[in-house]
C-alpha cells in the first residue's frame, strides 16, 4: 500500500491540507499523507465529510442556463457587431 | 454607446462573433452569479462583449477563447467592485488572512455524540435559498471567489489566471472567504434555532426539533 510509507502526520497538519484535498488541488504527496491520517482519525473524517458536503451543496447552485435567456439587450448588442 | 468593433471588418466580427456565441450563456451564468442580479449582469456581459471585441486581435488561440473572454469578464466584475469597494465595501486587507478562521465544523460537532452527527443534520437543513443568501452576504470579493470555486468548479490555477493573482493568494482568500461563508450559516442556523449559542466554553448543542 502506499499509503504505508507516507509520512504520520497530527490533526492540526492534517487541517492545512484539507482544503486542498476537498477541492482536488493537492499533490499526490500530501493526498497520501492526509488520507493515512484520515484512516486512523475520526474526527478529521468526519470534517473531511462535512466540507465535502458543503461543497457538493455549493456546487449544487449552479445555475441552469438552459431556463436563462440572454436578454435582448445583448442581443442587440450582438447584432450590432 | 458607440458601436463595437467599427473599425474591425466584416470578416473580423464574423469571427469575433463565432468565437463568442458558443460561450455567451457561460458568460451570462458566471455574470448572474457573481452580480446576483439579472439586471447588472446584462450590463456586466455587455461591457465584457465590447471590450472583447475591441481586443479580439489579441486572442491568438482560438481554443482558449472561453477562458479568455470568462477572464474579461471577471476583470470587469472586479474593477467594478473595486469601484464599488472604495464607497462602500472593505477591500481585501492581506495582512489580515492569519486572523482566526471560522469553521462551521468546529461550532457544531460533537465528537463524543457518538450517536449522531450534528453537523450533518444542519447541513442538512440548510435550503439551497439559505445558501445563497449566506452567498450573497458575502463582500462581492470574496463571493467571487467562492462561485469560481464551489459553483463553478474552477481550479486554483483557472482562478489565478483569471484574477491575475498568485495562486497562494487565491487560497488565502479562499479560506477567508469560506470563513465568512460559514460565519453567515452558522449566524442563520442560530437565528433558525437549529442550534444554541454557547458561551466561550459550552459546547453548542443540536436542538432536537426538527
Amino acid at each position: 500500500m502506499k499509503n504505508e510509507k507516507a509520512k504520520d502526520i497530527d490533526c492540526r497538519e492534517a487541517l492545512k491540507l484539507i482544503a486542498a484535498y476537498v477541492d482536488k488541488q493537492d499533490g499526490e504527496h500530501d493526498r497520501q499523507k492526509l488520507e493515512k491520517h484520515l484512516n486512523s482519525c475520526q474526527h478529521c473524517f468526519d470534517r473531511v465529510e462535512f466540507e465535502k458536503l458543503l461543497k457538493s451543496r455549493l456546487g449544487g447552485l449552479k445555475l441552469d442556463t438552459s431556463t436563462m435567456k440572454v436578454s435582448p439587450k445583448i442581443k442587440r448588442l450582438l447584432e450590432d457587431l | 454607446m458607440q458601436t463595437p468593433c467599427a473599425e474591425h471588418t466584416a470578416e473580423e466580427r464574423k469571427q469575433f462573433k463565432e468565437a463568442l456565441l458558443p460561450f455567451l450563456d457561460d458568460l451570462f451564468r458566471v455574470g448572474v452569479e457573481l452580480c446576483k442580479s439579472k439586471s447588472e449582469a446584462e450590463e456586466l456581459v455587455s461591457e465584457t462583449v465590447v471590450r472583447a471585441c475591441e481586443n479580439f486581435s489579441l486572442l491568438r488561440d482560438r481554443s482558449k477563447a472561453k477562458q479568455w473572454l470568462l477572464r474579461i469578464l471577471t476583470n470587469v466584475f472586479i474593477n467594478k467592485c473595486r469601484k464599488k469597494s472604495i464607497r462602500n465595501e472593505v477591500q481585501y486587507d492581506e495582512s489580515s488572512d492569519d486572523e482566526q478562521q471560522f469553521s462551521l465544523f468546529d461550532e457544531l460537532s460533537q465528537p463524543f455524540f457518538w450517536w449522531g452527527n450534528p453537523e450533518r443534520e444542519v447541513m442538512n437543513r440548510f435550503l439551497d435559498e439559505d445558501l445563497r443568501r449566506a452567498l450573497s452576504a458575502l463582500p462581492e470579493q470574496s463571493r467571487s471567489i467562492v462561485v469560481m470555486c464551489d459553483v463553478e468548479g474552477y481550479t486554483y490555477e483557472e482562478i489565478a489566471e483569471l484574477l491575475n493573482t498568485p495562486i497562494g493568494t487565491i487560497r488565502s482568500r479562499l479560506s477567508r472567504a469560506r470563513s465568512q461563508l460559514q460565519r453567515h450559516l452558522f449566524d442563520h442556523a442560530v437565528d433558525r434555532g437549529w442550534v444554541a449559542k454557547r458561551d466561550e466554553r459550552q459546547k453548542r448543542k443540536i436542538t432536537n426539533e426538527k
